[in-house]
């Protein structure tokens, strides 16, 4: 729901999807309002990529990209838009997700 | 009216609970929105809600907000209460921010004229009660 406040800060953020994925478990990153300029940032977006080369899903709510201006191209390859992101993230939490990390 | 909320105990074929903790004031950036909108899902995906105001983030509850072109998010609270969210305030942060200027001995109960009746004041042992409840918790904002 926020850029990460430096490099550290976001290395953490993905570090800990990482960790996950290393451990056999899958690993969902859900990006809201602020959150989506982590798709068009060059720092996170690189974090970013690293996370889905590793197999982590990524969504992006579309109404908060349209919002920003954040469409098409700008968008990391790999990142899912999604319409209904509330409704996706509930879906998860409450049904898939063991753990919730929310920043 | 104090609600320390310690009755809830799971039962066969409970819906799951989602708890919803903001922690920031509204219109200063999107949190308050987002807990609403993730909050409004989980009702209408059959969820049970609880949602706790802790911090800055009773200044959510505070009656006749006119944000110009923001969501609102008074109006939006009322909206989930009435679906069936159970929305609490932190009782100790309403009383620092002054929204409480009296305790009603009569009724046994702290209340507010300026916050939305539909918003229950709790003390920490009813946050720990929701926690205690919940099947998963997202957090919104930071203090």
């Amino acid at each position: 729901m926020r850029l990460p406040s430096s490099e550290e800060e976001a290395e953490k953020i993905v570090d800990t999807a990482l960790r996950t994925l290393q451990k056999g478990s899958g690993a969902a990153i859900y990006l809201l309002g602020e959150g989506t300029f982590w798709v068009k940032g060059a720092m996170p977006r690189r974090f970013l990529k690293e996370a889905i080369d590793r197999g982590a899903q990524v969504r992006a709510g579309e109404r908060d990209l349209l919002a920003r201006g954040i469409a098409g191209d700008a968008v990391e390859a790999g990142v899912g838009v999604v319409a209904d992101i509330e409704g996706d993230l509930v879906e998860d939490v409450m049904h898939s997700a063991d753990r919730v990390v929310s920043w | 009216m104090i609600a320390e909320a310690a009755g809830h105990e799971p039962s066969a074929g409970r819906r799951k609970t989602l708890a919803l903790v903001l922690f920031t004031a509204p219109y200063g950036n999107q949190y308050a929105d987002h807990m609403c909108r993730v909050a409004k899902r989980a009702l209408e995906k059959g969820f049970a809600v609880d949602i706790f105001l802790y911090g800055d983030a009773v200044h959510a509850h505070l009656v006749g907000q006119r944000p110009k072109n923001f969501l609102n998010i008074g109006d939006e609270l009322v909206r989930l209460a009435e679906m069936g969210a159970n929305v609490m305030s932190c009782l100790i942060c309403a009383i620092a921010r002054g929204y409480i200027k009296e305790y009603n001995e009569a009724a046994k109960s702290y209340e507010s004229q300026v916050t939305l009746p539909h918003v229950k004041f709790v003390t920490v042992q009813g946050f720990v009660a929701m926690i205690k409840r919940a099947d998963r918790i997202l957090m919104f904002g930071s203090s």
